[in-house]
């Protein structure tokens, strides 16, 4: 017998030898017990019972002072019954199979609330699942694929999947902000029409979700070599043939522990060699610089 | 004066309701309620009632809450539930009718083996 068990048995393992041919409370408690096969449920049975046994020989000893401590364990286990008729009836109301049944349904409750939220709440672009190659279950190069509506628009993100691009880099930049990763990870420069066109994706990184910072337009301030300062948002104008807004901040993506930001540039002066991102009410939380010479080709 | 065994075993869960019927007891406190209600007439083994206890548990004809004795040790007290009463109320019927039977019976009464 382990010594945690007679820690559990409590003092009566320590008294009389004697009772049902001669089983001592401990014993006794350990056989009729021993058939329940669920731990959890036998602890607590025993401890039921265990009761019972201190509560009886306490009684007996109150009763009779004269009697000994072993005496009264005797006689408060013979009052117990046969401890393997007892054993057979418990083992035959604690079936193992319920308590295992009842851990595995609480396992399945969390997978299901944790799919639940994967699913919903916290469903990000990167989870979509859909007919496009490029969408996937989780963002495994956390690089954004931005064919998550399935428009093939979106593809010319990517390095060379489009004859109007100038420029598709895949960049690196981080900074570590109130235990954040900010970064910005891609840039894309295309000519169009009535000018060129500037694309980047910023992402932050956090498994403290909760405390995931949303990124203010009025706060990104986006300037170039040459002196431009190219502002976001409403005042920047709308685009004369789709009416979308020409310089915008737009969140472009979302998963469990990381949220992306977009930033279109329309207006981008052809001369400009980097353009400079400073985010912050006042004073730059954050700033990354990207070389546009590659676009100048 | 202790009954045979078998007078007993089909009143058991009936008798085990009752006393809970009257407020939340432990184990222990049932065997010596019962002794005392009976007259020291019924005397419960314990190994009779906490199988009884435990499956009427399971079947939500009670709950149980665990509370601290003064010697330290925890106590489980059992409760009624609504099932159980409901349980209660079928076995006091059912009991009524067997007592009215066998009282029948032994008087040799005309309607003594009316009962089914």
């Amino acid at each position: 017998m382990k010594k945690d068990e007679k820690k559990k048995a409590g003092p009566l393992h320590e008294t009389g030898r004697s009772g049902q041919g001669g089983l001592n409370g401990f014993q006794w408690l350990y056989i009729a017990t021993r058939g329940i096969r669920f731990k959890p449920d036998r602890a607590a049975v025993r401890a039921e019972l265990a009761a019972h046994l201190e509560d009886k020989q306490a009684d007996l000893q109150r009763i009779f002072p004269e009697m000994s401590p072993e005496e009264a364990e005797r006689r408060a286990v013979e009052s117990m019954g046969d401890a393997w008729e007892v054993r057979k009836q418990l083992a035959k109301i604690h079936r193992p199979w319920l308590g295992y049944l009842w851990r595995l349904s609480k396992v399945l409750a969390v997978l299901a609330c944790l799919w639940l939220v994967g699913l919903g709440v916290f469903r990000g672009d990167d989870a979509y699942l859909g007919d496009n190659p490029y969408s996937e279950w989780w963002d495994m190069d956390d690089l954004p694929r931005t064919a998550v509506m399935g428009d093939d628009d979106d593809l010319r993100y990517l390095p060379g999947d489009d004859p109007d691009q100038l420029l598709a880099l895949e960049l690196g930049q981080t900074e570590h902000i109130a235990g954040q990763d900010v970064s910005l990870r891609r840039a894309a420069l295309w000519q169009e029409e009535d000018g060129l066109e500037l694309y980047l994706y910023l992402r932050i990184n956090t498994w403290r979700f909760w405390e995931r910072g949303l990124l203010r337009e009025e706060w990104m301030k986006v300037t170039d070599d040459r002196g431009n300062c190219y502002v976001l948002g409403v005042e920047s104008g709308k685009h004369p043939e789709d009416g979308s807004l020409m310089n915008a901040l737009t969140m472009g993506g979302l998963g469990p522990f990381h949220s992306g930001y977009e930033v279109y540039i329309r207006n981008l002066d052809p001369e400009a060699q980097w353009i400079r991102l400073d985010y912050g009410p006042t004073e730059p939380l954050f700033s990354f610089t990207v070389e546009l010479k590659e676009g100048e080709k | 004066m202790k009954l045979d065994k078998g007078l007993m075993a089909g009143s058991s869960t009936m008798l085990v309701l009752t006393l809970l019927e009257s407020g939340d007891m432990y184990g222990y406190q049932m065997i010596e309620e019962l002794s005392r209600r009976s007259n020291q007439v019924f005397q419960m083994q314990e190994g009779t009632l906490y199988p009884i206890l435990h499956t009427l548990e399971k079947g939500k004809y009670l709950s149980s809450y665990e509370q601290q004795a003064p010697t330290g040790r925890m106590r489980k007290y059992y409760k009624l539930t609504r099932k159980g009463r409901e349980l209660l109320t079928e076995k006091k019927s059912e009991w009524e009718k067997f007592h009215r039977g066998v009282e029948d019976v032994l008087s040799g009464g005309a309607n003594a083996l009316s009962f089914s």
